[in-house]
C-alpha cells in the first residue's frame, strides 16, 4: 500500500481541498500507520501552538462573537434594545462592553445588507476601528441624538483628544457628514465623511457636532444634525439601568 | 464533562453553549497564537473573533473520526492569521524582547498549558537541527506558507512539506506520549 504521507500534513493543517480530504479519509479508515502519523502531526502542532507565551484574550471578544453568530436580517438588525449605549467611562464593566459591541455590530449587520461586495473590506475596517476604540481603557461613549431625540448613532472619545462619530446610516449619495467644533460662539469645520465614521479632534472645543452637507462640505452648517458637550459626561447610574442619553435638543449653536 | 471533541460535535447540532465552553477553554491559546503570528493586539483580537465565528459556522467540517478539536481550532486560527498577514501585505517586525523558546521567559500559568509543558517543548526543540527549528518557527509562528518557504529556500515544495512533516514527527517523538 502506498501511503499519501505528504497529504497528511496538509490534512492536519486543514489545507487540503475537500475532495482530496475525502480520498485521504478513505485511506485513513484502512491504514493504521497513517492514522497514527496523523495523530502525531496533530499532537505536535498542538504542542507547538501551546508552547507560546500565554496572553489573555481581550474581555470584549466573547460579546462580539456572540453578536456575530446571531442571525441578522436587515429589518431586525437594529432594535431599541440593542441601541442603548451607556457611557462607559469609569464603568468599564463587561455589560457595558457587551452593549457597546452589540450596538456596533447590529449596525454593521444592518449596513452589510446594503453594501456591495467591494465595500466589504471598508465595512470590516470600520468595524475594526470601532472595536479598537471600544477596547481602549480610556474610551467614553454617549448616544448621539437629533433634536427630536431620534438616534443618529454614537460618539466615542479617547483621552488623547480624538472623537469618533459612529453614525447609523451613511449619507445619501451626493451628501456628506460634516463635523464642527464649537467654542465661544465660534464654529470650525473639523472634517467630512461620506461614510458612517467621522473622526475628529475635539481639543479646545466645548461642543462637537455634525451636519449634513453637499459632498464638498459647506462653510457653515446647512442641515445640523446634533451635537454633544465635551468632555462627554458619563453620569453615574445604578447598575443595569441605562444612563440618560447626552445630547443637545438645542441646535441654535450649530445653526448660529 | 464533555471532551473538546464532544463539544464540537454538539456544536454541529447548533448547541451554542458548547461554543462558550470551547471559548473558555481555548480563547487565551487562540489569542496567543494569533498574537505571535501577527504581533498586533488589534489584529489578534480580530482573528480570535473570526476563529470562533468560523468554528461555529464550519463546525460540520470537523470530522471526529480523525480530528483533534484543538488541532482543528488552532488550524483555523493559524489560517485566519495568515490571511490577515497576506491582506496587510507586510510582516510585522519581530519583537526583540520575546524569545519564543527561552524557558527563562516569563510565562503566565493557566489551566490549559502549564509552565512545565512549555519548557518540555522548548527543550525538545533544542534537539532538532537548526534547519528544522527554523522551518517550524517560520511555518507555525511566523505564518509562512509552505510555498513561501519553498521560494525562500529554493527547495521544491514537496521537499519543504516532507521536511516540515518530519520535523513535526521528530518533535512528537522527543515529547513522548504526553
Ligand atoms: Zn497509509
Amino acid at each position: 500500500m502506498s501511503h499519501p504521507t505528504d497529504f497528511l500534513l496538509d490534512y492536519a493543517l486543514a489545507e487540503l481541498e475537500p475532495e482530496k480530504s475525502l480520498e485521504l479519509e478513505a485511506h485513513l479508515r484502512q491504514c493504521e500507520s497513517c492514522r497514527s502519523e496523523l495523530k502525531a502531526l496533530q499532537a505536535s502542532f498542538v504542542a507547538l501552538s501551546e508552547s507560546l507565551p500565554l496572553a489573555t484574550a481581550p474581555a470584549a471578544s466573547w460579546a462580539i462573537i456572540q453578536e456575530r453568530i446571531k442571525p441578522q436580517t436587515p429589518s431586525s438588525g437594529i432594535t431599541e434594545e440593542k441601541i442603548i449605549l451607556t457611557p462607559i467611562k469609569n464603568r468599564r464593566s463587561w455589560q457595558a462592553f457587551a452593549l457597546a459591541a452589540s450596538f456596533i455590530l447590529a449596525l454593521a449587520g444592518f449596513f452589510w445588507a446594503f453594501q456591495t461586495q467591494q465595500n466589504y473590506k471598508q465595512v470590516r475596517a470600520e468595524q475594526r476601528k470601532v472595536a479598537g476604540w471600544l477596547s481602549r481603557p480610556d474610551v467614553a461613549s454617549v448616544q448621539f441624538l437629533d433634536d427630536k431625540g431620534d438616534r443618529l448613532g454614537s460618539v466615542l472619545t479617547l483621552s488623547d483628544g480624538r472623537a469618533l462619530f459612529v453614525l447609523r446610516d451613511p449619507p445619501e449619495k451626493g451628501l456628506a457628514y460634516q463635523a464642527w467644533g464649537m467654542v465661544n460662539g465660534q464654529r470650525t469645520s473639523l472634517g467630512l465623511s461620506n461614510r458612517t465614521l467621522l473622526e475628529v479632534s475635539y481639543t479646545g472645543y466645548d461642543f462637537i457636532g455634525t451636519s449634513l452637507e453637499p459632498e464638498g462640505g459647506s462653510p457653515a452648517p446647512t442641515h445640523p444634525l446634533g451635537r454633544v458637550a465635551i468632555p462627554l459626561e458619563p453620569r453615574p447610574a445604578p447598575e443595569n439601568k441605562p444612563d440618560t442619553p447626552t445630547s443637545s435638543k438645542d441646535q441654535t449653536f450649530l445653526e448660529g | 464533562m464533555d471532551t473538546e471533541e464532544q463539544l464540537i460535535i454538539r456544536l454541529q447540532s447548533g448547541d451554542e453553549t458548547s461554543l462558550a465552553k470551547l471559548y473558555d477553554l481555548l480563547s487565551n491559546q487562540v489569542f496567543s497564537l494569533a498574537l505571535q503570528i501577527l504581533r498586533n493586539r488589534e489584529d489578534a483580537q480580530e482573528v480570535l473573533q473570526d476563529t470562533f465565528v468560523k468554528l461555529y459556522q464550519n463546525a460540520e467540517r470537523f470530522n471526529p473520526e480523525f480530528g483533534s478539536a484543538r488541532a482543528y481550532i488552532y488550524t483555523i486560527a493559524r489560517n485566519e492569521s495568515r490571511m490577515r498577514l497576506r491582506a496587510k501585505q507586510s510582516r510585522p517586525q519581530k519583537l526583540a524582547d520575546i524569545d519564543l523558546h527561552d524557558p527563562a521567559s516569563t510565562f503566565e500559568a493557566n489551566q490549559v498549558t502549564d509552565h512545565d509543558s512549555r519548557i518540555t517543548v522548548a527543550k525538545a526543540l533544542e534537539h532538532l537541527t537548526r534547519e528544522d527549528q527554523h522551518l517550524l518557527q517560520a511555518s507555525f509562528f511566523e505564518g509562512y506558507s509552505h510555498a513561501e518557504l519553498a521560494e525562500q529556500t529554493g527547495l521544491p515544495l514537496g521537499t519543504i512539506k516532507s521536511k516540515v512533516r518530519r520535523a513535526l514527527l521528530k518533535l512528537r517523538d522527543l515529547l513522548g506520549d504526553v
